[in-house]
């Protein structure tokens, strides 16, 4: 029997030869990854869990083996990619900006960078702590993605009743199995399903997240409101105790985490429009859509956004853009097409095809519910217990931003997918039915427990865009093109 | 102009940080008391007792009946839908068995063949019955 934090271990060190190798095939710059651990990480994970899934889809069992043949095809492509076409120009990710305007560092400053530090540190080492020492507590943690986690850890392969049986069906067999197929594949060495091995899971996604974040701030302004937008996310309370948050075996933290990376991408792309970058968005996006169900939706509305931002800030690209986004789209649905197949013909419950039952009196008939569904959305945010001022500081920024009224590009792509976002989790609230008998109280009870989640999502967006905001760039050129290259 | 925004600007500027600081510094205190407390009740303590710890008898009873028993079978009587949610994962891989509100098993001795009965009152509480095999 291995030590669970040896298969942990292990499992990281899949990931992240997944993701180095991958990179390297789209000719990324070597030094710049050993700076970006958590682009490696995140393509690492996302990449594994969908060739993992193709071969479980062939048959294979879920085995140390088939675990560690998954790198096998990014590692090949590598290979290949190498000796058919040695000399290649590099891409990077971020680039600082020639001129950043840097205040000096006086006494304060230095002494509120290191506050930041510390609060991040302690946040980190708590939540560390949390997860190490205390079982999984939260019900869909349980019920839902360590359920799903059990079952591809016991029985190893997709062949199996659980996505059929009515008994299983309070557990939706039909989420996407990212998550549940990276715990499985933690445990695969210690021969079944150890919880304390995979919970750690959730905490790593959020180290990487603020890893993800403070690199994105540090490319497009000084190194202190790095630090002090990153401890500001870092302390935001729903992030590390509850249901969903960072210290449960959910996908709610590694979906905030792929979106952050996804928005990093999309903004990267908006400089530079090379093959690569486009190939690593796709997978980015299919990642999103292979985390949890809503993430498919986030992936259609930040590319909506893309394009809608560079229509009202930057036209003069357009159809460089538009050739790129259909590669970005192409490698996505491609990379995603196993998991849609997979759902669509195996898992035959009725709720899960909700979408088709959709009628037009169905959707004039809930048109209501946005009288409390709306209010509710809007004012979740002002519960400072769950996101302190993050919130109050994010909508002051947007009456700073109106008030300006010259967006940037990367101000518009932030505020469209905000927008899109939202736009989603009203619909969805509207016209959500629940086998059929979800009635307008049973609605509101629904929202109580899945918004907080929801907006965990968000967050590292609400928190960017505010930094974005006139309330903390001096100068009107830090939206438009300072973006963060 | 500038300089009425900029005497505005700064105090605004260090009371936005002062309170989010104020702000940084009870999550900071929540969470180190929160993973203290969580050390101190879960170290040094079985996963069995974690559990029991965290979800009281019932589930740690099912969890530990299925550890011991490979082939453990579980009944539920009169059970909310909503209540099979955790017991499943702690049964899994064995199945829980159902029987409905009034549908009592005809044989003699109905409940043999299980090793954990668990049925819910009318007020939802659970009561458990363990059968020594």
């Amino acid at each position: 029997m291995i030590d669970g934090y040896l298969s942990l271990l292990w499992a990281t060190c899949v990931w992240f030869l997944v993701g180095c190798t991958l990179l390297l095939s789209t000719n990324y710059e070597f030094k710049d990854m050993v700076k970006r651990p958590y682009l490696v990480f995140g393509l690492g994970v996302g990449c594994h869990s969908l060739i993992l899934f193709i071969y479980l889809i062939l048959g294979f069992e879920l085995t140390i083996t088939t675990s560690l043949l998954a790198a096998l095809p990014t590692i090949l492509s590598w290979l290949i990619i190498r000796a058919l076409c040695p000399r290649r120009s590099t891409w990077r990710l971020l680039r600082p900006p020639a001129t950043l305007g840097l205040d000096k560092d006086t006494k304060l400053i230095k002494s509120m960078t290191l506050f930041c530090q510390l609060i991040i540190l302690v946040q980190v080492v708590a939540l560390i702590v949390a997860v190490t020492y205390m079982p999984e507590n939260s019900d869909d943690g349980l019920a839902r993605w360590g359920l799903k986690a059990k079952v591809l850890s016991h029985e190893r392969s997709l062949k199996s009743d659980y996505f059929i049986d009515p008994h299983f069906s309070h557990s939706h067999p039909y989420y996407p199995l990212m998550i549940p197929l990276q715990m499985a594949h933690i445990t695969v060495l210690d021969g079944d399903f150890n919880e304390s091995a995979v919970r750690p899971l959730g905490a790593i996604f959020f180290i990487f997240m603020l890893m993800a974040f403070f690199d994105l701030l540090r490319h497009s302004g000084p190194d202190f409101h790095a630090w002090l937008f990153t401890a500001m996310l870092a302390t935001i309370p729903r992030y590390t105790f509850d249901e969903g948050s960072a210290n449960s075996m959910m996908a709610d933290v590694p979906l905030a985490f792929f979106v952050l990376l996804t928005c990093i991408l999309f903004i990267a792309l908006k400089r530079n429009q090379r093959v690569g970058q486009a190939i690593v968005l796709g997978l980015c996006l299919a990642s999103c859509g292979f985390t949890k169900a809503e993430g498919l939706h986030y992936a259609f509305i930040m590319l909506i956004a893309f394009v809608s931002a560079c229509l009202l800030a930057d036209r003069s690209r357009m159809r460089n853009y538009i050739k790129r986004l259909l590669v970005v789209s192409l490698v996505g649905s491609i990379a995603l097409a196993p998991w849609l197949a997979f759902k669509q013909l195996n898992i035959e419950f009725e709720h899960a095809n909700f979408p088709h039952q959709l009628t037009l009196s169905y959707v004039l008939a809930k048109i209501p519910r946005l009288i409390f569904v709306l209010p509710r959305l809007l004012l979740e945010g002002l519960d400072y217990t769950r996101y302190h001022i993050s919130w109050i500081l994010f909508y002051a920024g947007l009456i700073a931003l109106g008030i300006r009224r010259r967006l940037g590009w990367t101000q518009w792509f932030l505020l469209i997918t905000l927008v899109g976002f939202f736009c989603f989790y009203s619909l969805t609230f509207m016209l959500s039915a629940w086998w059929g008998q979800l009635d307008d109280d049973v609605c509101k009870r629904l929202m109580d427990f899945t918004i907080p989640r929801l907006i965990l999502v968000t967050m590292p967006l609400v928190v960017y865009l505010t930094y974005l905001s006139p309330l903390v760039q001096k100068t009107q050129d830090t939206s438009s093109d300072s973006d963060p290259h | 102009m500038e300089k009425f925004k900029a005497f505005f600007t700064k105090p605004l500027t260090y009371l936005t940080v002062g309170v989010w600081m104020v702000f940084a510094l009870l999550q900071l205190s929540q969470t180190t008391k929160r993973s203290l407390t969580v050390t101190k009740l879960f170290t040094d303590k079985s996963e069995a007792q974690k559990r029991h710890l965290l979800f009281g008898e019932l589930s740690s009873t099912v969890a530990l009946i299925c550890e011991s028993h490979e082939d453990a079978r579980i009944l539920l009587l009169d059970c909310p839908f909503e209540k099979t949610f955790r017991l499943d994962y702690f049964a899994y891989p064995r199945r829980l068995s159902f029987q409905p509100s009034g549908d009592e098993p005809l044989n003699t001795n109905p409940y043999q063949e299980f090793d954990l009965i668990i049925r819910y009152n009318s007020s939802g509480k659970p009561t458990l019955t363990r059968i020594e095999r």
